[in-house]
């Protein structure tokens, strides 16, 4: 037995260990440092990993089986369940899978201590840098989605001209253009981390994979009646595509095969939203329905909805952890639910005057930011009671997106006044106006590194900003 | 607005609502139709590179405007935005006599797009107020429109800069809506 490498994970900070047990086969087991101080002794993290081990192994507590989702196409119970119970997990497996991490890091404990000192030293680093306008890419009508890819080094771009153009970060150049699909390119995805394929959702009522490197169509996926407007991959194997369309419902496609597995119809409405847990066993889709969905992949069937919102949803997110959802709506409030009890929402945010577009975690998942027709963006503090950290004021126009940088100190804001604006995250205070937008940004990322911001607007341009 | 809108815009419009759309060539005269429509200023109107998308009020209805550009380069996306259409503005230049055949081109062939069967249609006759500007007959006659039997349509003389006919095409529009 032992441990071959170790993998950092600074956003939200974490270790994968690479392990080989005694026949030589290699193991990846993930250990979360979500709540990792910069000046926490060392010693006390590694004490905090065993106990939790330890008291996993006591309550097997865990709300998913640690194995790695199988997709059964075959239907089963349809009878929507009220509460996520935990699958059977073999509890004799983990047990011996605890112990065996026990061992590890018993034997292991000062490449462990080296680990866990340079995700600290990462947290010191300052992270509140300015912006400066670098390049400008020019699409030929109005831009829709954009997202990065892990290392930053490209970013994807869909647009009302149909084609998704893959772009190099570094110099502007496009690298591919996927050309395919036969109306507005809407949605647009890596697999995560790997990266080297993309999934395009389109108003033409398809999904398209395609190879990153030479931007060649691998699959077309059909089935949705209406315009599709989210399509994401499976976490844990980029084998599965989740869509949201328009037609009302949410579905799931094989990229082998690109046959559909499952149609997953409950909702009232539109699907706007669609996607996985971290784990991959579960998907959350948002509707015009004013409810959001939750899904157990395996089986195909409704686990729950979330009623508790009077009008459309704008969106839905897990945070990391996957044992809460944020729900944004209309209806001008935001609402948290924990996933172990999901009748009713765990808070409801009321802070906006109206309706409020835009919902996401940082990546530890302990602060949520809303932002709203009201011109403002918040954030909470979700970790206990529910807390206003700070009220970000000064766009013009509605603000329709917001994010968290990777290290959560920045909030930036997309806007119908033609900006997108970085605001420091604990004192609601600006940091910069990105400004040079001939209309409205629509959309806006940072890389996973915290370095790089793309913005994407409706005057034809994303502009990447260092 | 944002992509949120623009999703919800997608949605067959409710009852007391219409989704209109406003194509044409380029420099006919769309967007200063829509200001016109919004009471904006028509100053500052630049060619629309994408879309402008406004909401006005008329006769008891909610009418969701989509002004989108006529370059000839983005003319093939012009079909990115036909899903539940409910009237259809196609605004002419009657001063570019040169272009007729073009601008009539584009109108019967969007015309036979599956999605605009059964959609009125409204030609507006524009830029009235220069001299040597065909009057609404005389380009009625020159574009052909009677070859649209099927179709429920008028035509109607008007300038965007002064706003004359604009309110007379409108009427038209909320009278002759497929609801």
């Amino acid at each position: 037995m032992s441990l071959t490498k170790i993998y950092l994970r600074y956003y939200p900070p974490g270790l994968a260990l690479n392990c080989r047990n005694a026949d030589g086969k290699e193991t990846l087991h993930h250990i979360d440092l979500l709540n990792l101080k910069a000046n926490t002794r060392v010693e006390s993290v590694i004490k905090t990993i065993t106990n939790d081990l330890q008291n996993s192994q006591a309550g097997s507590e865990s709300i998913y089986s640690p194995a790695a989702p199988a997709f059964a196409a075959g239907v089963g119970d349809k009878q929507p369940k009220q509460i996520l119970s935990s699958p059977p997990a073999d509890e004799k497996n983990t047990t011996t899978e605890t112990h065996f991490l026990q061992q590890i890091i018993e034997n292991y404990t000062d490449p462990l201590r080296q680990a866990i000192a340079k995700l600290q030293r990462k947290l010191l680093e300052p992270t509140q840098k300015k912006f400066y306008s670098q390049r400008r890419v020019a699409h030929l009508l109005p831009l829709t989605n954009i997202c990065f890819d892990r290392s930053g080094t490209r970013c994807l771009t869909g647009s009302y001209d149909r084609i998704c153009r893959i772009i190099n970060t570094h110099d502007a150049v496009e690298e591919q253009l996927l050309k395919g699909h036969d109306n507005v390119v809407f949605s647009v995805a890596f697999n995560q981390p790997k990266c080297d394929k993309v999934v395009t959702g389109s108003f033409d009522g398809t999904a398209r994979v395609w190879q990153a490197s030479n931007g060649q169509s691998l699959c077309t996926l059909y089935g949705h009646t209406a315009e599709l407007v989210m399509a994401e991959f499976d976490p844990i194997q980029s084998s599965v595509i989740a869509t949201a369309s328009m037609d009302g419902s949410a579905r799931l496609f094989d990229i082998e095969t690109a046959f559909e597995l499952q149609q997953l119809r409950q909702h009232g409405a539109e699907v706007i939203v669609s996607r996985f847990s971290r784990c991959g066993n579960m998907l959350v889709t948002a509707s015009f329905d004013s409810t959001a969905a939750i899904w157990d992949i395996r089986s195909g069937c409704l686990s729950a909805q979330l009623r508790g919102h009077t009008a459309e949803l704008s969106n839905c997110v897990w945070n990391f952890s996957c044992d809460r959802i944020a729900t944004a709506s209309l209806d001008s409030t935001a609402q948290l639910w924990d996933v172990r009890r999901l009748n009713v929402p765990l808070h409801k945010i009321t802070g906006h005057r109206e309706e409020v577009l835009d919902v996401c975690f940082d990546s530890t998942g302990s602060r949520l930011a809303t932002c709203s027709s009201d011109c403002t963006a918040r954030v909470w503090d979700v970790r206990g009671d529910l807390v206003q950290l700070s009220v970000m004021e000064g766009h013009k126009d509605e603000v329709s997106k917001v994010c968290f940088s990777p290290p959560g100190s920045l909030l930036m804001t997309a806007s119908a006044d033609n900006t997108a604006r970085l605001w420091f995250t604990e004192s609601g205070q600006c940091s910069q106006v990105l400004s040079g937008h001939d209309s409205e940004v629509f959309s806006c990322a940072f890389s996973y590194a915290g370095d790089i911001i793309v913005t994407a607007s409706k005057d034809n341009t994303c502009r990447l900003w260092r | 607005m944002g992509l949120l809108s623009l999703l919800r815009k997608l949605r067959p419009s409710p009852d007391k609502e219409a989704r209109i759309l406003l194509l044409g060539l380029d420099n006919a005269g769309k967007t200063t139709i829509l200001k016109q429509l919004a009471s904006e200023d028509i100053a500052t109107v630049t060619p629309t590179a994408g879309f402008n998308i406004k909401s006005v009020a008329a006769d008891g209805f909610k009418l969701n405007v989509w002004d989108i550009g006529g370059q000839w380069k983005i003319r093939p996306y012009w079909k990115n935005y036909f899903a539940n259409t409910d009237v259809l503005i196609y605004v002419i230049d009657c001063t570019d006599r040169e272009r007729l055949s073009e601008t009539n081109r584009e109108l019967f062939e969007l015309l036979m797009d599956n999605r605009l069967k059964q959609v009125p249609l409204l030609v507006f006759a524009n830029k009235q107020d220069l001299p040597n500007a065909m009057t609404a007959s005389e380009l009625a006659e020159a574009a052909q429109l009677v070859r649209l039997e099927e179709r429920t349509w008028q035509i109607v003389g008007c300038s965007a800069v002064d706003g004359t006919g604009i309110k007379e095409g409108m009427d038209w529009v909320c009278k002759n809506m497929k609801k």
